[in-house]
This record gives C-alpha cells, sequence and structure tokens, in this order.
C-alpha cells in the first residue's frame, strides 16, 4: 500500500495541553535578602541573578547606568579588574553586567563546582566596586569608538531615533547615547549612582539549575553575613514628550543600498488586560515566521531578508515596534504594505484555522520553553519584578487558549490604527 | 555522556536517536553532507540560496511551515562552508509531522519559479543587509580571497557577489538537489522524548521509500602550503582602522586542532585574556580586539581581528600583535592558563548540552566526522593537550609565511 504524503498526520492541538510554569521557592537569607530559586535540569550547571532597581530609568545623568554596570567589575579596593576577570574566567565561568531600561542585572553562568570559589567575587564587586580612573578612561574611549562604527549602520540610528520619536528625548525609554553625553561621565558620577542604587537593601537574588537547599546555604553564607541597612529609592517620573511629526526620513548613508523600517506607537506594559491578547495578535501580525507580515513582504514579495514586530514591555510603559530592513528601491512598497496589513486586521476578520495556527505555534513554543531551567527562571524573574505571580501566567495561558478572531478585530481596530503611528526610514 | 542509539536505512541514510524522556519535545536534525566548499566557483552562493529554496514547497506539500507551526513546532536553518543543518523542534505528540514534512522535501522538492523569484530576491537582501550596507561587511571576502587560493573556502557561504546568484536557474536548482539532497548524503539525528523503536519505525514508514541517491564523491583542491607572507590594503568610508590577520590551520579531525581551540582561548577569549589585556588595556592599541578560528572541516584559519584606537597606527597595531605572537612560541603558555583554558572548553561542553536542539545537531555533526561518539571524548582531547604541544602547535601556526594580513583602512577624508 502507498503511503499517503497529501494528508497531514492527525495532531494534537497545542491548546489542549496543561501548561505548568513549576514553582519557584521563594526564601530570605539570614539578613532578609529575598532569593528566589528552583531545580531543574540534568547538567550540572547553574544561573544566579543579581537584580538591582539601576537601570536607565534610574539614573540622573545620562549614560551613568550602562557605564557603572560595564564597569562594576573592573576593580575593587582589593582587586583589579584583570584580577577579577581572572579569577571568573579561570573557572571557565561567565559574567555579565547588564544595563536595560528599568533594572541592572548581574548574571553569572558556572559549573557547580566552580560557585563556591565565584560568590564571594561577586560580592565583592557588589559591594566594594571603587571605578578606578584609569579603568573609565579605557571605557569611555572604546564605547565612543564602538558608537562611531554603530551610527554608520542604518539600523543602529533607526532604534535609536524611533525611541525618541515615542518618548521624547527627555525620557529614559526615548533617549539615546551622544558622543558627548560618554565624554562627560565622571567616576564621581558612577560612584554616587553604585552607592545609591547597587545598595543590598534593594538586591534580589534568582538562581536556577542543578540546584538544592545546599546551594542556597552557599549562598546565604557568603550573601547573608553581610548587613543590610535600609536605603528607599524613590522612584522618578517623567513626562513623555513625543514628537509632534509622525513621519521623518533620515539619510544617514548617501551610498546605502538599504533602508531600515521602524513603525512604532506606544503600548501598555504586562498589567494592562490588552497585554496578553495583544502578544496573540502580535504573533499573528508580524512575530513569527509564518505571520502576516513575513508572508507577505518577504514570503511572497522579497522585499527584505526577515521583518518583525514586537512588544516591548518595562516597568513604566512599552512599545509596539515594526522593524525591517528593505531594499533601497523597494522602501516605499514595503512601508505601504506594511500599512496595508494593519488596515486588513482592522477590517477583517482572521481566518479561525489561522488562528488555530497562532495560538499552537505560541504554545507549542511555550512547552519548549519550559523545559530548561534558565527559561523558567527568566519567566518567574519576569513575573517577580513585574510584582507579578503564577496567576498571571496561568490567567495569560487561558487567553492564549480561548481569544477570537473578533477579540484580535477589536484589538486590532483599537491598537493597529495606522494613524498612530511613527513612521521612520533611515537610509 | 551523550547516550544514543544508531541505525541505518536500505536506501543509506543514517539515523541516530537520544532519547531524554525528561523532556516533552522532540528536536528533528537533519545534515546534509554540503556546503559552500561545494560550490562551482562560477555558481557560489548556491548551497545557502538552496537552504531557502527548501521551504518553498516539496512534492506533495505545498508549504513547509504552515502544518509545522499548527503542530506546535518550530524550525530554521543554516548553511556554512562545510554542511548545511535543519532542525525542528516540536512536542513530542505530533512527532509524525516532522517526518511528514522533512521526508517530503528530501523525495523531492517542488522547484517552483516563484519560490525561486522571491528567494533569490530575498537572499540578495540578505547579502545586502550583512555584507554590502555594514562597515567591514566585506572584510571576510578580502581575507578570504587572500588566505585561499585553490581551496574553495576562498570564498563565503554567501557567495561571491550578488549576481551570481540572481542568475541562478531552476535547472541549477534541481541537479544540485538530486545530486546532494539524497538520502546516501544525509544523517538524522532525533532527540527528546522518543524511544529507537518509535523512531525506527517512524523513519522506515516516510523515509524508507525514497531513491538512495549517488553517493557524493568530495574531491576539493588542496590548499598548497602558503610560501610567504601576504598582506592586502583595502580603503572604505570607515570610522576605524580595522586589522584583520589570519593563519593557516590543521582541519577539524586533526589533532593540532585542539592545541588551536585552545590558543585562541588563551590569547583572545574573555577579558583576562592576553590579547585583551596587553593590547586593549594596557597598550591601548585596540579599541576591541577578537581571536577565534573558522572551526572548518578542511584545513581553516586562525584569525586575530580589531578596530584600532583612533590616533594609533595599524602598523603599530600589527607589530604588537607580531610581538605578543613571538612572545607565545618563545615561551609557551603557563600551566594556569592552560588550565583556564581547558576550564573553559568544560564548562561550554556542559552549558551546551543544555539544549535538546544543540545535543541533535552536535551528535549528527559528529556522525558526519566519522562517529557519534566522537564527541564524548572531547573533552579528553582537550584534556590530552600539553603546554608543549601548544607551543609547538603555536610555532606550527604563527609563522611569517603563514599570515595573511588585511589593513582595512578609513578614507581619508
Amino acid at each position: 500500500m502507498s503511503l499517503d504524503r497529501v494528508t497531514p498526520p492527525a495532531i494534537h492541538d497545542a491548546i489542549e495541553f496543561d501548561y505548568v510554569l513549576p514553582p519557584i521557592n521563594q526564601e530570605q537569607l539570614a539578613n532578609g535578602l529575598p532569593i528566589h530559586w528552583l531545580n531543574a535540569g540534568v547538567q550540572e550547571v547553574v544561573e544566579i541573578n543579581w537584580v538591582f532597581p539601576a537601570g536607565i530609568w534610574h539614573e540622573s545623568k545620562e549614560c551613568v547606568a550602562n557605564a557603572t554596570a560595564g564597569l562594576l567589575k573592573n576593580g575593587t579596593s582589593k582587586y583589579t579588574a584583570h584580577q577579577i576577570n581572572e579569577t571568573i574566567e579561570f573557572y571557565g565561568a561567565s559574567l555579565k553586567v547588564h544595563a536595560g531600561n528599568d533594572f541592572s542585572t548581574i548574571t553569572i553562568h558556572s559549573l557547580n563546582k566552580h560557585l563556591p570559589q565565584l560568590l564571594p567575587v561577586i560580592l565583592e564587586i557588589i559591594t566594594d566596586a571603587v571605578f578606578p580612573e584609569q579603568e573609565l578612561t579605557i571605557y569611555k574611549q572604546n564605547t565612543i569608538q564602538r558608537l562611531l562604527v554603530n551610527l554608520r549602520q542604518s539600523e543602529f540610528v533607526a532604534n535609536q531615533q524611533i525611541d525618541a520619536f515615542l518618548f521624547g528625548m527627555n525620557h529614559p525609554y526615548g533617549r539615546y547615547t551622544r558622543k558627548e553625553n560618554i565624554e562627560a561621565l565622571t567616576r564621581e558620577d558612577l560612584l554616587s549612582f553604585y552607592k545609591m542604587h547597587f545598595a543590598l537593601a534593594n538586591m534580589q537574588i534568582f538562581m536556577a539549575g542543578r540546584v538544592d537547599s545546599n546551594t542556597v546555604k552557599m549562598v546565604d553564607e557568603v550573601f547573608g553575613k553581610c548587613e543590610v541597612t535600609t536605603s528607599t529609592i524613590v522612584p522618578a517620573t517623567f513626562d513623555m514628550n513625543p514628537n509632534t511629526e509622525k513621519k521623518h526620513h533620515i539619510i544617514n548613508d548617501e551610498n546605502g543600498v538599504q533602508g531600515a523600517i521602524r513603525i512604532a506607537r506606544t503600548f501598555p506594559n504586562r498589567h494592562h488586560p490588552d497585554f496578553a491578547p495583544m502578544v496573540v495578535l502580535n504573533t499573528l501580525f508580524g512575530g513569527y515566521f509564518g505571520s502576516r507580515l513575513m508572508s507577505n513582504i518577504r514570503e511572497d514579495k522579497g522585499y527584505t531578508y526577515g521583518i518583525y514586530s514586537s512588544l516591548s514591555p518595562m516597568i513604566n510603559g512599552g512599545a509596539i515596534t515594526i522593524h525591517t530592513e528593505a531594499g533601497r528601491d523597494v522602501l516605499e512598497a514595503a512601508v505601504k504594505e506594511i500599512y496595508h496589513e494593519m488596515d486588513l486586521l482592522c477590517n477583517e476578520l482572521a481566518d479561525d484555522e489561522e488562528l488555530l495556527l497562532v495560538k499552537n505555534y505560541l504554545l507549542g513554543n511555550l512547552l519548549g520553553d519550559l523545559d530548561g531551567p534558565f527559561s523558567i527562571l527568566q519567566r518567574w524573574r519576569m513575573l517577580i519584578l513585574n510584582d507579578l505571580d503564577e496567576t498571571h501566567f496561568n490567567n495569560n495561558i487561558r487567553i492564549y487558549k480561548s481569544i477570537t478572531v473578533e477579540e484580535l478585530r477589536e484589538l486590532a481596530r483599537k491598537y493597529l490604527n495606522k494613524d498612530h503611528f511613527y513612521e521612520l526610514v533611515v537610509i | 555522556m551523550l547516550q544514543f542509539d544508531r541505525f541505518t536505512l536500505a536506501n543509506g541514510l543514517r539515523v541516530l536517536v537520544h532519547e531524554d524522556h525528561t523532556s516533552p519535545m522532540v528536536a528533528m536534525n537533519i545534515l546534509y553532507d554540503v556546503g559552500a566548499r561545494d560550490e562551482d566557483p562560477h555558481r557560489t552562493g548556491f548551497a545557502h540560496l538552496f537552504e531557502h529554496l527548501m521551504f518553498g514547497g516539496s512534492v506533495n506539500i505545498p508549504e513547509y511551515d504552515e502544518p509545522l507551526q499548527m503542530a506546535g513546532g518550530e524550525n530554521n536553518a543554516y548553511t556554512t562552508n562545510d554542511i548545511t543543518n535543519y532542525y525542528i523542534q516540536l512536542p513530542a505528540k505530533n512527532v509524525e509531522t516532522a517526518f511528514w514534512l522533512e521526508s517530503d522535501r528530501m523525495l523531492s522538492l517542488a522547484f517552483s519559479e516563484k519560490s525561486l523569484d522571491v528567494q533569490r530576491k530575498v537572499v540578495s537582501e540578505e547579502f545586502k543587509e550583512h555584507y554590502i550596507n555594514k562597515p567591514y561587511g566585506d572584510a571576510w571576502e578580502h581575507l578570504r580571497a587572500l588566505a585561499y587560493k585553490k581551496h574553495p573556502y576562498q570564498w563565503m557561504t554567501i557567495g561571491k557577489d550578488l549576481k551570481q546568484i540572481e542568475e541562478a536557474q531552476l535547472e541549477d536548482v534541481k541537479a544540485f538537489f538530486f545530486q546532494h539532497y539524497r538520502p546516501v548524503n544525509a544523517i538524522m539525528c532525533l532527540a527528546g522524548h522518543i524511544t529507537t523503536e518509535e523512531a525506527k519505525t517512524l523513519t522506515e514508514k516516510w523515509f524508507g521509500e525514497i531513491p538512495s541517491g549517488t553517493p557524493y564523491k568530495r574531491e576539493l583542491p588542496v590548499e598548497p602550503a602558503q610560501t610567504e607572507a601576504r598582506t592586502m590594503t583595502v580603503e572604505a568610508d570607515v570610522p576605524l582602522d580595522g586589522l584583520y590577520k589570519a593563519w593557516h590551520m590543521s582541519g577539524r579531525l586533526s589533532e593540532p586542532y585542539y592545541a588551536s581551540d585552545l590558543i585562541t582561548e588563551i590569547l583572545g577569549n574573555g577579558f583576562a585574556s592576553r590579547l585583551y589585556q596587553r593590547l586593549v588595556k594596557e597598550k591601548q592599541l585596540f579599541s576591541n580586539l577578537n581571536c577565534y578560528h573558522t572551526g572548518s572541516l578542511d584545513p581553516g584559519l586562525l584569525v586575530i581581528e580589531g578596530k584600532i584606537v583612533e590616533g594609533k597606527t595599524l602598523e603599530e597595531a600589527d607589530a604588537a600583535i607580531e610581538a605578543e605572537l613571538e612572545l607565545l612560541k618563545a615561551e609557551g603558555v603557563t600551566a594556569g592558563e592552560l588550565d583556564k583554558a581547558k576550564n573553559k572548553i568544560e564548562a561550554m561542553i556542559e552549558f551546551e548540552d543544555m539544549s535538546l536542539l544543540s545535543r541533535a545537531n552536535n551528535i549528527a555533526f559528529y556522525e558526519l566526522l566519522g562517529d557519534a561518539d566522537r564527541i564524548n571524548h572531547e573533552w579528553e582531547r582537550y584534556q590530552a593537550v600539553t603546554a608543549e604541544t601548544l607551543q609547538q602547535t603555536a610555532r606550527d601556526i604563527f609563522r611569517k609565511e603563514n599570515s595573511n594580513t588585511l589593513f582595512y583602512k578609513k578614507k581619508a577624508k
């Protein structure tokens, strides 16, 4: 009997599966510092994050959050940058310090067996970083050079400008790095930001991997003994100051053979009831390879190597952005098609079959995501830092499973109205 | 230690199964033993363009992506100078969808004009985005052409130029498919929540009837030993001078490969590495600096590259690198440096094994190298490298007559 290769094999719809976020242990170290941890995976590895309210939102001078993060491990009163790096790298570990819009995070990845040697080094940089003048000088020089290279790229310029249009240059989510801001940084700027924002009192620890209560004990022995003095950070508030012009065209490189397109609007953060439904609509619109934007603009017309739309939720707001790089001669046509796809979603109901596909794709991927310790930790970190818990996760799953094409169209009418979007093309 | 079973179908398809029932997913990885090195010099970029066409529908299935996404799966593919690799991850309950899709495109593509027409444009945009519309984007094109005079590693995976991609015809596509995309030239690995028995049944069912194909006999020109130092200078509208240096090193299966890999760790990987500490931090000649190798199957390149700090010259930066290499050749490395490099490799192996896809990919790749079990002995091969063999390897590689230097100069305003 010959094999039927035309009819797809029967599938189980991913919307029928159960999705359980593995629980996280929430404890306190001896001095009261919170640690959130979970044991998962079979490899003898661990990831630990130390998270501080030290993102760009909290800086009072431009570029300070990034510079502080960049130089945190470049010297303490006991060790030079080289000695610190040498210790971390000798044990095959990786240590990253990242300043985001809202938080700064120190992340270590290591084999479990080396953790006892590494934890004291992390404590050292958190409590005793000195930001040597010489390190700052090198940082400034090399950061400016990297900026000069980046500024030649239309993609980079477009990413900078679109956020500035949405939020304004005086807003932490909108302003971008300029050479003169880096030049103006002083050691005192970094030290005062560090003292206020990297205070232990505001630190949260997240840990996952093949870990247990002994690992927690190990962390406690290093971090639980420190004295913690209460330090209150009064969160600053900022007014958005969006650009009055919605359409912008920038020539960054006369000879550019491509242009970067960014079409964006502000969009609420995870706390808003429209956020979870929007995850589904965004996936359908431009969030995966089979999306409307990709099918039309790449797979049918060949205008680009890739096109996506994405949500960027932050603590105090967020945005939805469509981004692509397209051939110089088809830029206008690509922009037109993006708007056309928005209109379609506002005017016509999606097909039930297409929505089912999006749901299955979204949930099938989530299943894979819930399979690794670090991706589970990432979900928990996101929930906890946003003051949310697993009911939020479960609620989102329920929405992903049950949302209808009618609800999607309503949502599109509310948020994919092209008149509300900023449009930027950078060549 | 990665456990796996292995079987071969009558048509020559090699299959490996790595059971991991802690995961609810299955990863399917299919590696085709063809890469950019197998291309006609007048049709470069073809293996990669072809990879795009593999998603343009097969003989019985008009759309590849949709049914997979409906089954909750995700997929992608990549092409290198050596291989072309396709992978899927999907919920184990729907694993048969992956068998159905992958076997149909191994049976035959749809060979649609529309797909070829669109993907030529898509790849042209990819070319522009990564290699033209980007400062220093063409550095590797120059570096490869400088270092390789005979071997097909002289061109990039994306191809020599846009024109050759634009000229690709459907006849070329068909010929390429029936030469390279046959069971006899493929290796499949299944990893995750699937048993070997299930894998056997499904593989027989879906792949068993695909005609075997003719084994591809690779006869690539061997790159002759380089006998004198080569330099090249290009000028472009970039903000900083850049320096790119490349030396020929041994192939993936040779013993010195492991010492070479450790050399790149010691020289340039991490903020505590030699070149970073001395040339970025102490001498401040470079604003960034990288040292790595191409990891290719045939003899590859060990590369040091970086951007020069404004006010410093390419010549002094180059001399400083040469001085560091002379020091390495003369004095070797300390026991501590060697341990550090090995510790990094040990951690890297453990972290790589966390992902199902990465395990599936690695098992298939090591089977291509001759035996999937080799993956379980990689760490021993690194451990076996001594300070003496490392120093000897450094002396073999960092010879003046083995060096290729590209001075990438900013145009004077």
